[in-house]
């Protein structure tokens, strides 16, 4: 039974990597990225990375730049891949932003999955946060919620809505984050 | 004991009848108060509409109400000559002439958000602003009215309205009693509190709020990133209406920080920058730029499906640079609806007045994201 509910579980939890070597309370203001967005949705990006600036902000923690900020930041610097930037562009971007870290982010799953009869929402996202000074990884994580539940399949019902997904996946990297 | 079901279902008919049947005209008055110029009315419904009717339906129920209009003659000739072409605000230049050569003293911008005639299922929401000429032009007042017609179907469907003429007049009804309150000097009611399902998902305020201090306000464009033409439009629309509400609040006029926008030929990729904020805010003397995206904003379709509104606002000081107040905001007209459709929103404009109600209310009175948190940093 227990084996039966396990392959069930709609959410799977991936390890987090943090470098022991950082000093993240000298992290106080963050850029963030545009999301890479490898789904059909073309606003999966947008929207996830929406909800993971508010909810980063909204910690009291940390400050987030305003993406307008962000934009500016990629046109003078003339970065080209944005959503990817390699070390030195994360250094040159994090100049100009007055940041200490540089966070970037992949959508990999948003939206309807089915199994048989059943269907419910899912989204899968992963985050890193880049140094300032050296453009190198010191934390990363990713989240996978959502999904078709032991529930859906015996009751049916279509899972919870996207939005409700979507928070519970950011909700669970920043809780990585700050643990 | 017997007759009391009776009674319910004569009072029940009796109420249907009400609402279904036109309102009755209200008696002139004798005309009295600012005298008021009517722009054309702005399209954002996205789909072909009788504008000119809507106008002169509004005028009507304007000068019932005992309010001064500015004959459309004079008002012609003023844009005519003053060669306006934009007259979905006021540029500063065209309110300076309307308070001295026409003598105006308010411009009335009527919008229509929504106009859809689908038989049997009819939506309609309007909206208007009231803005102060002479040399520092102000939103005033703001308001609007969205009305499905199914919002009170009563019992058996009496009370379903299916012409959507009836709507309009009757959001317009809604929009003018609002105005000539205002006008008349009585209490305005305030940003007030909405329902708790519309309150932001997530929000960030800083404690560098102070709800005492008068804040000035400049809307720049809202980033549409959904399918519904002009939803940037309406979700500052719907901003501009509680924010007006706020005590210590007074919003830019949108004509204005537009011309700015492009007299300083500011073009915004994605959202507002720091270096675009101190420029708008140094050209229009606010202490305040509100700025955000819409992901989406949907009316439903027929008599299924519920209306998705889905939208963040950002909130940048021009003293500080920095972010005063974020949020992020979903809702779907069937939140939080379990019984025989009780609660139920049918219209995006109900859901998003709603919506941006309780942000303009968290913005000002919310507790601070310091104060809930407890600060910190990360570990």
């Amino acid at each position: 039974m227990v084996l039966v509910f396990t392959a069930c579980s709609s959410a799977v939890t991936r390890p987090v990597y943090r470098d022991a070597n950082m000093d993240f309370g000298a992290i106080q203001i963050v850029g963030v990225m545009p999301f890479q967005n490898l789904t059909r949705d073309s606003l999966a990006g947008d929207r996830v990375r929406d909800v993971f600036i508010n909810r980063l902000l909204s910690t009291g923690a940390v400050y987030v730049v305003p993406i307008g900020e962000i934009a500016r930041a990629v046109a003078r610097t003339e970065v080209q891949l944005p959503a990817t930037p390699p070390p030195e562009d994360v250094v040159k971007l994090a100049s100009t932003l007055k940041a200490q870290a540089i966070i970037t982010g992949a959508v990999q799953e948003y939206g309807e999955v089915r199994s048989g009869s059943s269907s419910a929402n899912l989204i899968s996202v992963s985050v890193q946060m880049l140094e300032a000074q050296t453009g190198k990884i010191i934390w990363t994580a990713s989240s996978t919620k959502g999904g078709i539940t032991m529930w859906d399949r015996l009751l049916g019902g279509g899972g919870r809505p996207m939005d409700e997904v979507t928070r519970a996946a950011v909700n669970d990297l920043i809780a990585k984050l700050f643990k | 004991m017997k007759i009391l079901p009776l009674v319910v279902v004569l009072v029940a008919i009796v109420c249907g009848c009400r609402t279904g049947g036109p309102g009755a005209e209200p008696a002139a008055v004798p005309a009295t108060g600012p005298l008021i110029a009517v722009f054309p009315v702005e399209a954002l419904s996205g789909k072909a509409a009788p504008l000119d009717e809507i106008r002169r339906l509004l005028l009507e129920r304007l000068r019932v109400s005992g309010l001064r209009i500015l004959d459309d003659a004079i008002l012609e000739d003023a844009v005519t000559r003053h060669r306006v072409r934009y007259t979905a605000g006021v540029e500063r230049e065209f309110a300076i002439a309307l308070k001295r050569e026409v003598g105006a003293d308010a411009v009335l911008i009527p919008s229509l958000e929504l106009y859809d005639t689908t038989p049997g299922f009819p939506r309609v929401a309007l909206f208007a602003r009231l803005v102060s000429t002479g040399d520092t032009p102000t939103v005033v007042w703001t308001d609007g009215a969205g009305a499905a017609g199914d919002d009170a179907p009563g019992i058996l469907g009496i009370g379903i309205v299916e012409d959507p003429v009836l709507l309009l007049s009757r959001a317009s009804d809604s929009v003018v009693r609002s105005l000539t309150r205002h006008v008349l000097d009585t209490a305005g009611p305030g940003v007030g509190s909405a329902a708790g399902k519309f309150r932001p998902k997530i929000i960030y305020r800083s404690e560098a709020i102070d709800a005492a201090r008068t804040y000035s306000i400049a809307i720049v464009p809202f980033f549409n990133k959904s399918a519904r033409p002009y939803a940037g439009e309406l979700l500052a629309l719907h901003m501009m209406r509680n924010l007006t509400r706020g005590e210590n609040l007074a919003v830019v006029e949108p004509g204005i920080v537009r011309q700015e926008l492009l007299r300083y030929r500011i073009i915004m990729n994605e959202g507002v920058s720091l270096a675009d904020t101190d420029t708008v805010l140094n050209a229009v003397d606010a202490d305040l730029v509100l700025n955000g995206e819409v992901l989406q904003y949907d009316d439903p379709v027929g008599p299924t499906g519920a209306p998705i509104v889905d939208f963040s606002v950002l909130f940048i000081e021009r003293k500080t640079r920095r972010v005063l107040y974020s949020s992020y905001s979903h809702n779907a007209g069937d939140d939080g609806v379990f019984f025989f459709d009780w609660g139920r929103v049918n219209t995006a404009h109900a859901m998003a007045a709603g919506m941006a109600r309780a942000i303009a209310s968290r913005m000002l009175h919310g507790p601070a994201t310091a104060e809930i948190r407890g600060g910190g940093t990360l570990k």
